[in-house]
């Protein structure tokens, strides 16, 4: 149901009701902001690249198809972004966050709560950046933002049971690589 | 095949997104594979320890910011929209002129005609054409011709107080003109807000963006000029990768110039 008003609020912005991205923005904008801080653990560079996903929409609006599907076509936008930035910017993929959020923590609170996270927990996201650009956003699409198998199978040009080994495979890389970071 | 099957089968399920059928069958096929029981459950427990994984929530900035590009966006389009759209904009134009030489021919007769109310009065007509300027500003900044963008830019730094809404524009402004001059002014114009930490740390980001070399160079001398010691990783990463010979050094002359003070 939700799936179906996205596509018919899209069409309304398509056909010149741009008023109506508003609503897509407060559907998505956590989600992009979610899936583009997973790739570059900053949450300023992540804020900017929702906007630029967002303007994109406006600028390509036109493309949008009749029988379209927004969360496929405004993810994809939303991997092409993030690949704009990653190639402008490789010097500052996976660099520390330097967010507000973070910096309000006083040093004492930011250590205490580092010191809370299991070390389980730590390892696993350690495991995560190390991973390659396409395996994390595999892991990031399908388990944080929680896109369907068959549309990430789509986006990434393959089957939907071909996706979903390359997912076990990553698990398992993962899993082995936060056990031997604990070792 | 059979092994793709279990995965398949296995990973609907950990999203919750198994039938029944299916779910029977891979409890079939798996009392027939004792050995892949123990790899999934491994799995399974990876892909839960993921809901534990902390992830920050965006600022409120990000919304306002979009709120601005929509309006900016939704204006532009209206002014395109008809010749007659095009007279009715320059009219209201014209009548916001006609208002502001109004208004400080009042202010300049309160100032002449002594009163009881009188500087209650200038207050009230101060706020008004600050107000107005605030308009003129955020007309002026998203029109086509780079001098007008200059103009805005300036008329923001005159504003004794400046909201969020100018601040946002001079932020978008410093990142995302096309024109370096436009971005130079808009830089010159944050530097009177340098006291804010928003706009700190938009200039720390600023200096990340920028792909000129004038600009780079300008927006160091501004975090030189305010002592933002925040800075200096960001000022490192850019001298690491940057070609520009003159821009490294100007960095390196920069971070030195931080650390000593």
């Amino acid at each position: 149901m939700d799936q179906f008003e996205d596509h018919n609020l899209m069409l309304k912005v398509k056909e010149g009701d741009v008023g109506k991205l508003d609503l897509l923005y407060k559907r998505y904008s956590r989600r992009f902001f979610g899936f583009f801080y997973g790739m570059t653990r900053d949450s300023a560079t992540s804020e900017d690249l929702v906007q630029n996903v967002f303007m994109r929409i406006l600028k390509y609006k036109h493309t949008y198809k009749e029988n379209g599907d927004f969360e496929f076509w405004a993810f994809q936008m939303a991997r092409n972004v993030q690949k704009d930035h990653y190639r402008k910017n490789k010097r500052y993929a996976f660099q520390e966050d330097m967010n507000p959020y973070e910096r309000q923590l006083s040093e004492t609170k930011h250590r205490e709560k580092e010191m809370e996270k299991s070390d389980e927990i730590s390892y696993l996201e350690k495991a995560l950046a190390n991973l390659s650009e396409e395996k994390r956003e595999l892991i990031e699409l399908v388990r944080f933002q929680k896109v369907k198998y068959a549309k990430v199978a789509e986006m990434f040009g393959v089957s939907e049971s071909a996706i979903k080994v390359r997912v076990h495979r990553v698990l398992k890389e993962l899993k082995a690589s936060y056990l031997k970071l604990d070792m | 095949m059979e092994k793709n099957k279990i995965i398949e089968l296995w990973l609907d399920k950990l999203l919750g997104e198994i039938s029944d059928e299916n779910e029977k069958a891979l409890a079939k096929l798996l009392s027939k594979n004792h050995k892949w029981t123990q790899e999934l459950q491994e799995i399974e427990h990876t892909w839960q320890l993921f809901d534990r994984i902390d992830r920050p929530e965006p600022s409120l900035l990000m919304d306002a910011k979009f709120e601005g590009i929509l309006a900016a966006y939704l204006q532009k389009k209206e002014s395109k929209t008809s010749l007659l759209d095009t007279i009715r904009f320059r009219v209201l134009k014209g009548w916001q002129v006609g208002i502001a030489t109004l208004l400080i021919g009042l202010l300049m007769g309160w100032w002449l005609l002594p009163s009881q109310d009188q500087k209650q009065d200038i207050k009230q007509l101060s706020r008004e054409i600050q107000s107005m300027k605030e308009m003129m500003m955020l007309t002026l900044i998203e029109q086509p011709k780079a001098q007008e963008r200059i103009r805005a830019v300036h008329l923001a730094a005159e504003l004794p107080q400046a909201d969020e809404k100018v601040i946002l524009a001079l932020i978008t402004t410093l990142n995302h003109d096309e024109n370096v001059n436009v971005r130079l002014a808009s830089l010159e114009s944050l530097l009177s807000y340098s006291e804010r930490a928003e706009v700190r740390r938009a200039l720390i980001n600023a200096l990340k963006m920028q792909e000129s070399a004038l600009m780079q160079v300008a927006i160091a001398d501004v975090l030189v000029q305010i002592q933002e010691k925040s800075s200096l990783e960001a000022m490192e990463n850019v001298k690491e990768n940057v070609e520009d010979e003159m821009v490294k050094q100007k960095l390196e002359q920069s971070i030195q110039s931080l650390q000593q003070s």
